[in-house]
């Protein structure tokens, strides 16, 4: 600091001094002239004319000659300036160090501050990562993890070993020629690809020499034929037919009752708009596929469209949806169109499917993956192949329900919906515009930890288009500001207005976020891995209050439940994952309050998971480190997490050996569920922990418990 | 008291020509400040403020150009009043003039006061004591001073200074009249030397003269003295080249009894008695001049509080005085000299304290926040340009002593500030109409 800068602070000194010192001279002096000193300007006053600015005569010099008269003025000569210099000394010291000074201050006020900021640091917030400008951007499309590629080929691998006969029946070869010979085509591909043995058949095999026979497209069936089915059935071969199986008899005619309508329940209705195709939405939580994300959404159509199938059971997992995902229903009997049927008889299954194997671009990594496995699954069930899943959901819960706020207006909105998802019982993640966080902490401050608080950037403006390093720094922005304030990890993010592309992916994986909630462009009612499986992707696949503003414009209480029950009932019966978005500027008005508490509680009576985004993108990591493998005598669960993970749930299924008795085991129960499943509930394994199931002796207890590799650093 | 009436003598000879060296080192210095203020405005670093800043920039820049040009047309009027002076002849006649000191509780001045007025050298006066009611000594020893034969005591129940001068002012024989305050001195030629301008002129209607402070013995006696020679003083003497002197001091001035019985005497309705008569009479068409020659010796506040009340009850009662006549700003049309005035007081009194005020305020609040000391450092080194010339100046053409330029340095930062303050808020408590509780009280006397 130069001279020049000295004096600056100097003259800033004297004056802070003048001003501090007359504001408090005028101060006083008002003062003194209020009603209770009265007494004082009155004498003040009645002084003299001439030292009116003589407050107080009593202050006067009492002493009457020239020598008192000069004593006195030297002390006020002496105590003036010495006070004035005093006082801009000492703001003089404190302007000229004031980097010491502030440090000082900062010292104490802010050791409590920089306590909390190392508590923070140490529990992981507020961390910095390294920024790499160069790093590609990830691509955002699904991941196939090696677990699922690993369960597809265990499943393959199952039915290798199956006795499969594939049946082309030479009568529909001649009246139904097209149809027969592309579903036919399409199998033998698909046997082909998958290098599984199959024989070919003309006609209806007798006695049990296959474990599973397929009829694709067997719209004419005489009454022999169909004779020979049952009888095949009965003999406990599980059969898959495809197509409108028996719609026709032997000569062509309409049959009264198709012979799929005796066996699996559907009617066939004549389509109207067959060469409109409709995509096939999976239904989750039921055989086969079990490991088919609810919701999913494929562009797979009947081989023959003329017949649309509709049943009046509910959950039939494959559906004829729109492109939004909603089903179709008939305009008949309302029920829905469906694409797949799945049955039990005699102790054997059969399958009726709308579809057979699709025609997929072999570049198309996701759907040939779903393709295989969805069909593989298929022919596995039906042949009575022991089956061994992990529930998509803790506890046993049919599906699930996520309660999300977008906080992003300054009407302290977000803290009555925090309040009515407390009262409810409702975990919820907020998505917080960090910028109005001030302003509206409400969800920030919340200690519980079932309220989870995750990015909305730090401005709401939308992300799309901007540079690497200007979303990164947005997304930093606001994650600082969130840990600093609610103490809580950010891991995930959702983009404003849905504008985000792969470049915010690449911001928000840098930022170490573990999720993104985003748009519609993925159609599932499930979390999805993407970005080479380093993130989750949540799709708002459901309806959000904008979407209700829109659709009935002023607020009508049972129309809104309405839309909002029909919404999540579309959800839940395929077993997913309900996501409800509300806006603080909608949905935290007061007037939606009773429409949320009522919709709230019914769901409840439903009873799902109810989560937040964190916990279900954790329990999905987790979930797909779990390991199982099985045979028919055993089965042994891993868990190759890090952490111990609680309330897995397996379902089994075409178990042989009955019952299983597990009162011996501990931390285990079961039940048997309404499809006839065997439904075992692992509540907790720990870290590389492996539980064996044996079950050839009947008795289910836990033989191991080790530390596998994982847990070993291996 | 000496050493007053020898620089008096000096002052008198204000910028003679024999000065012309004086005037010559004056006029460079003020060239070179009106250079170093263009210098250092070149250095104002525009570009760091924006929105509001950059506003407040150029209104500051603005105010700046604004005060410069002010101390300058001051400064010329000056030189005018000095070159363009018509010194009256010497008295053919030597009329009665009454002398008039009220006095309340004035025992300890009241004698001092009362000497000086018997020295006079004018050969006709009469001196007037009105006792205000008081309640100490100040009527024995004013009756004591009976004797000298001049002096003539009038005793009268308590009713304020106002009334105690318009007591005088009726039983006074005299055409002119003297008020002088009790804790005043006169210098001995300052009624012969006031009577000479104005008893040739019947345009004239009073004549204000120098308050000098007898008791610089502290800090703030010498501030004020720096503020009587540069800022009064000097200012009257560019007011009076114009016969526009807006205010004449209670301690000394000198009126034609004609022209204030006129205007209605003294009104006790402001806080600024001797400013609202000097405006009524400025008003009615009358001159007003500014003998700098004629000296009353004053004891100023010696204490920050005392200065604090004194200063604070004249910037109101000035401000009171322009409310009572501020309908003159709104008639240039019907009297071009009244608006002048009434305009001219408003800007003094009025916009410069509060800009002052203002603009200190946000220098020092822009150095807090930003750190930077562009706006703090430039605003009131400009100012302090203009107070040094100013008071090298004085110090040039008055004989003053050398003692007051570093006051004069200090000045906008300490003294000159705390008096900005001051002034600001007498405009804004009388704006507000905030109660002045001991000037309601005195009037409780009457």
């Amino acid at each position: 600091m130069g001279v020049y800068g000295i004096l600056n602070i100097l003259v800033l000194a004297l004056s802070l001094a003048t001003v501090l010192l007359t504001l408090l001279s005028y101060l006083i002096y008002k003062i003194r002239q209020l009603p209770f000193s009265k007494q004082a300007s009155v004498k003040a006053t009645e002084g003299t004319y001439f030292k009116r600015y003589q407050l107080d005569p009593l202050s006067e010099p009492t002493v009457t000659n020239e020598e008192g008269r000069r004593i006195q003025s030297l002390k006020r000569f002496q105590s003036a300036p010495i006070f004035f210099g005093t006082v801009t000394l000492v703001i003089f010291l404190t302007l000229l160090f004031q980097n010491t000074t502030q440090a000082w201050f900062h010292g104490i006020q802010n050791a409590s501050r920089i306590k909390h900021m190392k508590t923070l640091l140490g529990k992981g917030l507020l961390k910095e990562y390294d920024f790499n400008p160069s790093l590609p951007n990830p691509v955002l499309t699904e991941s196939i993890t090696n677990k699922e590629n690993r369960i597809l080929h265990a499943t393959i691998e199952s039915i290798r070993n199956k006795r499969i006969g594939l049946i082309t029946l030479s009568r529909n070869l001649k009246l139904n020629h097209q149809m027969t010979l592309n579903s036919t085509k399409a199998w033998k591909e698909f046997f082909k690809v998958h290098k599984i043995p199959v024989k070919s058949l003309l006609e209806i095999p007798k006695g049990d020499s296959f474990d599973v026979i397929i009829l694709p497209q067997a719209k004419l069936l005489s009454l022999q034929e169909r004779s020979d089915l049952n009888e095949l059935i009965e003999a406990g071969v599980g059969v898959i037919a495809t197509g409108p199986s028996g719609f026709l008899d032997g000569t062509g005619s309409k049959n009264p009752e198709p012979w799929a309508t005796k066996i699996w329940g559907i009617q066939f209705q004549k389509n109207s708009d067959a060469k409109v195709g409709f995509p096939s939405l999976f239904a989750a939580g039921t055989a086969p596929w079990w490991d088919i994300p609810p919701g999913l959404l494929v562009n797979w159509f009947p081989t023959d469209n003329s017949y649309q199938a509709i049943s009046e059971r509910e959950n039939n997992s494959i559906y004829e949806a729109n492109y939004q995902g909603r089903w179709r229903s008939s305009d008949i009997s309302s029920a829905h169109f469906v694409r797949s049927v799945f049955g039990s008889t005699n102790g054997r299954h059969v399958t009726w499917l709308a579809l057979d194997p699709p025609k997929i671009d072999a570049t198309d990594v996701v759907q040939t993956f779903y393709a295989s496995l969805a069909f593989s699954q298929a022919i596995n069930w039906t042949s009575g192949s022991l089956i061994v899943n992990i529930a998509l959901w803790p506890s046993g819960s049919r599906s699930s329900f996520i309660a999300s706020v977008d906080s992003e207006d300054q009407f302290q909105n977000a803290k009555q919906l925090l309040k009515i998802f407390k009262e409810e019982e409702f975990p919820a993640t907020f998505f917080v515009v960090s910028n109005l966080l001030a302003s509206d902490p409400a969800a920030a401050l919340d200690d519980d930890e079932s309220y989870e608080v995750a990015s909305h950037t730090d401005d709401h403006k939308s992300m799309d288009g901007k540079s690497l390093e200007n979303q990164y720094q947005h997304i930093q922005n606001s994650r600082f500001e969130i840990e600093h304030i609610s103490k809580k990890k950010v891991v995930g993010f959702r983009p404003p207005e849905e504008g985000f592309d792969e470049i915010t992916l690449n911001a928000a994986k840098q930022n170490n976020l573990s999720y993104i909630f985003g748009d519609q462009r993925f159609h599932r009612f499930a979390p999805i891995r993407i970005a080479n499986d380093s993130m989750t992707y949540y799709p708002r696949s459901t309806l959000d209050d904008f979407n209700l503003k829109t659709k009935f414009g002023s607020y009508v209480e049972e129309e809104i439940m309405e839309a909002l029950l029909d919404d999540y009932h579309r959800v839940s019966v395929v077993g997913g994952a309900y996501f409800l978005n509300l806006h603080t500027q909608i949905f935290g008005r007061p007037e939606y309050d009773p429409v949320l508490r009522s919709f709230l509680k019914q769901i409840s009576q439903q009873a799902p998971w109810k989560t937040n985004f964190e916990t279900m993108s954790n329990w999905w990591l987790m979930r797909s480190n779990i390991y199982l493998s099985f045979n028919s005598n055993r089965i042994t669960v891993r868990n190759g997490n890090s952490t111990a993970i609680k309330q897995i749930e397996l379902i089994i299924d075409n178990l042989k050996q009955g019952d299983i008795d597990i009162r011996s085991a501990e931390n285990i129960s079961s039940r048997i569920a309404k499809d006839g499943t065997t439904r075992l509930l692992l509540h907790k394994i720990e870290p590389g922990e492996e539980i064996a199931i044996e079950l050839k002796s009947s008795l289910l207890r836990k033989i191991s418990s080790e530390v596998d590799e994982i847990k070993n650093g291996k | 008291m000496a050493q007053s009436s020898s620089r008096a003598g000096d002052a008198m000879s204000f910028l003679t020509k024999s000065h012309t060296k004086t005037f010559t080192v004056v006029l460079l210095i003020l060239l070179v400040g009106v250079f170093a203020i263009v210098l250092s405005s070149l250095n104002w670093q525009q570009s760091v403020y924006e929105g509001w800043g950059q506003w407040l920039f150029y209104s500051m820049y603005l105010y700046l150009v604004f005060i410069f040009f002010r101390t300058a047309i001051h400064l010329m009027l000056c030189f005018a009043n000095t070159f363009f002076e018509k010194v009256p002849p010497k008295l053919q006649e030597y009329p009665l003039v009454s002398v008039i000191i009220p006095c309340y509780n004035e025992e300890k001045v009241v004698r001092k006061a009362v000497q000086s007025a018997l020295s006079l050298t004018y050969p006709n006066y009469e001196i007037i004591i009105v006792d205000d009611g008081s309640i100490d000594a100040t009527l024995d020893i004013a009756t004591n001073l009976k004797r000298h034969g001049k002096v003539r005591i009038i005793n009268q129940q308590n009713a304020g200074k106002a009334m105690a001068l318009n007591r005088g002012i009726a039983e006074a024989l005299g055409e002119y009249f003297l008020c002088m305050d009790a804790d005043s001195v006169l210098s001995p030629g300052a009624l012969e030397l006031g009577l000479s301008y104005l008893h040739g002129n019947s345009n004239i209607g009073a004549v204000a003269g120098t308050v000098e402070i007898g008791n610089v013995n502290n800090t703030i006696t010498s501030f004020q003295k720096l503020e009587y020679v540069t800022g009064l003083n000097l200012f009257k003497v560019a007011q009076s080249y114009l016969e526009m002197v807006t205010v004449i001091p209670g301690p000394i001035g000198i009126f034609r009894k004609s022209v204030v019985q006129k205007v209605g005497n003294y009104k006790d309705s402001t806080y600024a008695e001797d400013c609202e008569l000097t405006l009524r009479i400025l008003l009615t068409g009358y001159g007003v001049i500014y003998i700098p020659g004629m000296i009353a010796v004053t004891e100023a506040p010696e204490d920050f509080s005392s200065l604090v009340a004194q200063r604070y009850r004249w910037s109101r009662g000035v401000v009171q005085a322009i409310r009572e006549n501020i309908k003159w700003i709104f008639l240039p049309h019907k009297n071009l000299r009244n608006f002048m005035v009434v305009f001219y007081m408003s800007i003094e009194s009025i916009f410069i304290p509060t800009a002052n005020f203002i603009f200190a305020i946000i220098s020092i609040e822009f150095v807090l926040y930003y750190g930077t000391s562009e706006i703090f450092g430039q605003f009131f080194l400009q100012l302090m340009t203009l107070d040094l010339i100013l008071t090298v100046f004085c110090i040039a053409n008055e004989a003053q002593t050398m003692m007051l330029i570093p006051y004069s340095i200090l000045n906008r930062v300490t003294y000159g500030l705390g008096l900005e303050i001051l002034r600001f808020f007498a405009v804004i408590d009388e704006v507000l109409g905030l109660p002045m509780s001991w000037v309601k009280l005195a009037r409780k006397g009457l």
